[in-house]
């Protein structure tokens, strides 16, 4: 195999080159350059047939968050490392919303939307459609990789998953990091009531100050970064990598809840956004209208965003550095994306609310970096979403589903092809709302087609200028023809 | 009623010679509380510990005369002990199952095997969804709800046990838990921990299990330790705020793998200089040598012993921080399992003997009523949730199958006789009166019987001479229980 991307040691310059030298933002690019060794002419783990597959998912993470998209919002110099030997898709999209939904889709290969047949687990924290454990007659992209002997690791702080009758952990060796937001880890009343004070505005809703006295009675033993949740939870991944590299090929998913809210990364990494500030700390939002906030304070929350997003970022690129010096990016598949984003104020809204399908929510990152180097550097529009990567990675093993999934293997992108299907439209839902889009309009609306919102995402691309008022044929066409065909022409009612 | 006052309830604690070092000295401590509500509540606090294949004739107070288990041994002096306990199915998850909801998962009708497991007894899955658990009773009644646990089946996918619980904390790592890769494990640690006997399954088991447990360093990395330990945490932080709080703490030792730290795996044998029996294959036992079966043996109980230990620190803690006076314990085993006593080891369902299904059930009430007395009734571990709800005063939305035992507390009859009992396991069903013995195969094959009276060691099968024993029992017994029709075979 022809490697077509980057050298080894562009990678390491470009990393490098993640600038402002902060130590902070180190990561990537620190392995001495004298522990790497040279590409083996192909990519096939040593004793096995097949690449070994690592699959990152980053919760909330906002596509322009990420400096490879060509944002100064958050410093994310390892992702842009990434990306520069990945093909990045700047059109991605989760094919629903949000965190439990999104993971459906990415590990069954099939559409979470429009979210027929829901029922809520007794016990559970969330009531929203399609938000349930896996259904047990869909096969899972682990299921299918155990049964072609392949060594399945996850490791995940996603809280979600830990809840009564929830099952991502089906055919995995796993671990799970206790204690994110609400996480029923440690008994509520040991929280530190100052801390739980000092972020409470009143008028807070209860619910609010319930999941930081849990999330600070859950967080209180930590003493270094090492403690927080995504340093803890990159570092058990490199850790499984060590031990998994001896019994090739695995497939490891690392599934971070950062940067999901709370947001309180140790202060080094706030005052790169943001100083001098003093008074209530925001470490979690009300979701719904932003005006509860003053300007300086939603500043402060934004920044405390950003400063998560940089702690994620530098974690991450610790473990990259790990997958470097143990030579697997020479024979691994690596596929990063996010669930969705997540509201700062740019449409009114703070939160992701179901009624706010603006970019800042449906907009995500979406890399695949593939060890030959397929497509490093290059681009595409193409509409990649959460579905499609289970039948992308099985594309690319050359491994058959026991049945046909929904998404698309989008492989032939990385060599410069295009996909069986063409995507013109691409359609995606949240709880009653229904979003969809092509390459002109942007359209959300509830399920029964009320409250309806649409841009003309050519000349409007921030998405200000609604008109859904003046444009009722293209509305009907965004509804009928995409969101009541992609879900096969009714839409459940709850 | 024949409740035992406060003052000489605390004789009673305090006399135990052994128990005095183990636990029960701290009266003046607990003497703060006038009375055994906790503050600004109006319920008892409940502790339920169970000890996971805990047998019965391994506990000192049960008859056991070779095996340390100086706590247990104390607890009796201060509970109504019952001497006849049973499972009403067996394992793990069943038992769990009817713990929690009171009802009985056998016959195991409508079950839906889950997708992920790997281990499938009949009944073997989460609490269906229609059935309400004792937690979840509790915590809607104003309860803080905490479950501390290294039980790891319910950790698995689409397991729910931990409904109700507003903290759940999960020791991973036991026995066959996916925690950590398990080909990281050397062979030569594999060989180590086996015998040549043990089959490809359990290797597995102990390939898993010993890459788990690599960064153990002291005696309180092990599981039961750390299960103690951190429930002895939670009272600390639980007995400040003033309850009342519900709290399980389940044990998954003393099962399987037994390799307790090297005090107790030698205090009752030697290790034999090869490989160590820590996990027995579910099947007769002819692939051990005797001093194989011997060793087994041994590091069994040393497990117990381990595990009693820990016990102990935790009923210290609960002791020295006053909880004893405010808060209904009860204490029991799941099902036990067996080391060749007839020629079986580990669980096997159609092995059903009493190393197997007998268990230890302890109700300790804080004004020490029926303490150090027994009780000959069958309890069962479906009695466990009716018994709670009915020293609160609640009730369960749904009807449950087992009995309230309070009025036994009370020195009273049982609100209903229980003349025999039937339990299940996989798909074989066993039923005992005062008379006979019954283990028989879900379709009627398979029958052993054994008359009691002459042979309560149950070596000798009579099926053959006594068909109309065997027809009464699986008419009157199984069927009727099972609600009119055999239970389904899987």
């Amino acid at each position: 195999m022809k490697r077509t991307g980057l050298t080894r040691k562009e990678f390491l310059k470009a990393a490098g080159a993640g600038a402002a030298g902060m130590a902070l933002l180190g990561g990537a690019g620190c392995g001495p350059a004298d522990r790497l060794q040279a590409f083996p002419d192909e990519y096939l783990p040593s004793g096995g047939s097949r690449m070994n597959v690592v699959l990152v998912i980053v919760d909330s993470l906002r596509k322009d968050h990420v400096g490879a998209y060509g944002s100064d919002r958050a410093r994310t110099p390892n992702i842009d490392a990434l990306a520069g030997e990945s093909l990045r898709f700047t059109q991605a999209y989760p094919e629903s919303m949000p965190t439990i939904c999104a993971r459906r889709a990415i590990h069954t290969g099939l559409r979470t939307f429009p979210f027929k047949d829901w029922s809520t687990p007794k016990w559970d924290q969330v009531t929203l459609q399609g938000w349930q454990p896996i259904p047990s007659d869909q096969t899972t992209l682990a299921e299918i990789l155990r049964e072609e002997g392949y060594q399945n690791l996850l490791v995940t702080d996603t809280l979600h998953m830990f809840r009564p009758s929830y099952n991502f952990q089906r055919g995995f060796t796993f671990d799970f990091i206790r204690g994110q937001q609400t996480d029923l880890y440690k008994p509520s009343w040991t929280a530190p009531e100052e801390k739980v004070n000092e972020s409470l505005l009143t008028g807070n809703p209860v619910a609010v100050g319930a999941q930081l006295r849990q999330y600070f009675a859950n967080t209180a033993g930590r003493e270094t970064e090492e403690d927080w949740f995504a340093p803890q939870l990159f570092s058990r991944a490199s850790r499984w990598l060590e031990v998994a590299r001896h019994q090739q090929p695995f497939f490891l998913v690392v599934d971070s809840y950062d940067p999901h809210e709370p947001w309180d990364p140790p202060e080094e990494y706030v005052n790169l956004y943001d100083d001098g500030y003093d008074g209530f700390e925001p470490y979690t939002p009300v979701y719904g209208p932003v005006d509860y906030l003053t300007e300086r304070q939603l500043t402060r929350m934004h920044a405390r965003y950003s400063a998560e997003v940089t702690m994620v970022d530098r974690w991450l690129g610790r473990f990259l550095d790990g997958m470097d010096e143990l030579g697997l990016f020479e024979n691994t598949l690596l596929i990063f994306l996010s669930d969705h984003g997540h509201a700062f104020g740019e449409h009114g809204i703070v939160g992701k609310l179901p009624s706010a399908l603006w970019p800042e929510i449906t907009d995500v990152p979406f890399l695949i970096r593939h060890p030959g180097g397929k497509g490093a550097g290059q681009t595409s529009d193409f509409y990649a979403s959460t579905h499609d990567v289970a039948p992308t990675i099985l594309g690319m093993l050359g491994v058959e589903p026991p049945g046909p999934m929904d998404g698309q293997d989008l492989s032939a992108l990385l060599d410069g092809g295009e996909p069986e299907e063409p995507r013109p439209h691409f359609t995606s839902g949240y709880d009653d709302r229904v979003w969809a889009r092509d390459d002109r309009y942007v359209f959300f609306s509830r399920k029964d087609g009320t409250e309806a919102r649409l841009y003309d995402v050519r000349e409007d691309p921030e998405m200000n200028n609604d008109i859904a008022g003046r444009r009722q044929d293209v509305l009907n066409r965004m509804f009928n023809d995409y969101v009541l065909e992609d879900a096969g022409g009714s839409l459940p009612e709850y | 009623m024949n409740a035992v006052t406060r003052k000489q309830f605390l004789k009673i604690a305090g006399t135990g010679t052994a128990g005095v070092a183990l636990f029960g000295v701290s009266a003046a401590v607990g003497s703060r509380y006038g009375d055994y509500l906790p503050k600004g509540g109006s319920k008892m606090n409940v502790v339920v510990v169970n000890l996971d294949s805990l047998r019965r004739d391994h506990v000192g107070v049960y008859g056991n005369g070779w095996i340390q288990t100086p706590n247990l041994d104390a607890l009796a002096r201060e509970s109504l002990r019952f001497t006849r306990p049973y499972p009403e199915s067996i394992p793990t998850i069943n038992a769990r199952r009817a713990i929690y909801t009171g009802i009985r998962t056998w016959p195991f009708r409508n079950w839906v095997p889950q997708k992920g497991e790997t281990f499938f007894p009949a009944g073997w899955q989460r609490i269906p969804e229609d059935q309400t658990t004792l937690t979840e009773v509790l915590i809607e009644n104003g309860y803080d709800t905490a479950l501390i646990t290294d039980t790891y089946h319910q950790f698995k996918a689409s397991m729910n046990f931990q409904r109700g619980y507003n903290v759940f904390d999960y020791i991973r790592g036991q026995e066959r838990d996916r925690y950590k890769a398990m080909k990281t494990t050397p062979e030569e640690e594999v060989d180590r921990y086996t015998v040549p006997g043990n089959n490809g399954s359990m290797r597995d088991k102990v390939r898993q299990y010993r890459a788990n447990v690599a960064h153990r360093k002291g005696e309180e990395d092990w599981f039961a330790p750390q299960v103690f330990t951190r429930s002895m945490d939670y009272l600390e932080t639980a007995a400040e705020v003033g309850g009342p709080f519900f709290l399980f703490v389940d044990s998954f030792d003393p099962h399987e793998p037994w390799d307790p730290p090297e005090k107790y795996a030698n205090m009752y044998g030697e290790p034999t200089g090869t490989g160590e029996p820590i996990t027995p294959n579910y099947e007769e036992d002819g692939y051990l040598t005797d001093a194989e079966l011997k060793r087994m043996r041994a590091l069994y109980a040393g497990e117990v012993t381990l595990t009693d230990r820990w016990f102990g620190s935790f009923m210290n803690k609960m002791t020295d921080l006053g909880l004893m006076e405010n808060t209904l314990l009860i204490v029991f085993s799941d099902h036990g399992v067996s080391l060749g006593e007839h020629g079986y080891t580990g669980k096997v369902a159609r092995a059903i003997w009493p190393e197997l299904k007998d268990i230890v059930f302890y109700v300790r009430h804080p004004e020490g009523k029926g303490a150090g007395e027994t009780s000959e009734f069958r309890a069962s571990i479906h009695d466990i949730a009716p018994t709670v709800l009915g020293q609160m005063g609640m009730e369960s939305p749904n009807p449950m199958d087992g009995q309230d035992l309070s009025k036994i507390l009370d020195g009273k009859e049982p609100e209903q006789e229980r003349p025999y009992v039937t339990l299940g396991y996989d798909n074989y069903s066993w039923a005992e009166d005062d008379e006979y013995a019954l283990s028989i195969r879900n379709d009627g094959e398979e029958a052993r019987l054994y008359d009691l009276r002459e042979d309560p060691e149950m070596n000798k099968n009579v099926s053959g001479e006594r068909r109309d024993v065997v027809k009464r029992m699986w008419d009157e017994y199984v069927i009727e229980d099972a609600g009119g029709e055999s239970p389904p075979m899987y």
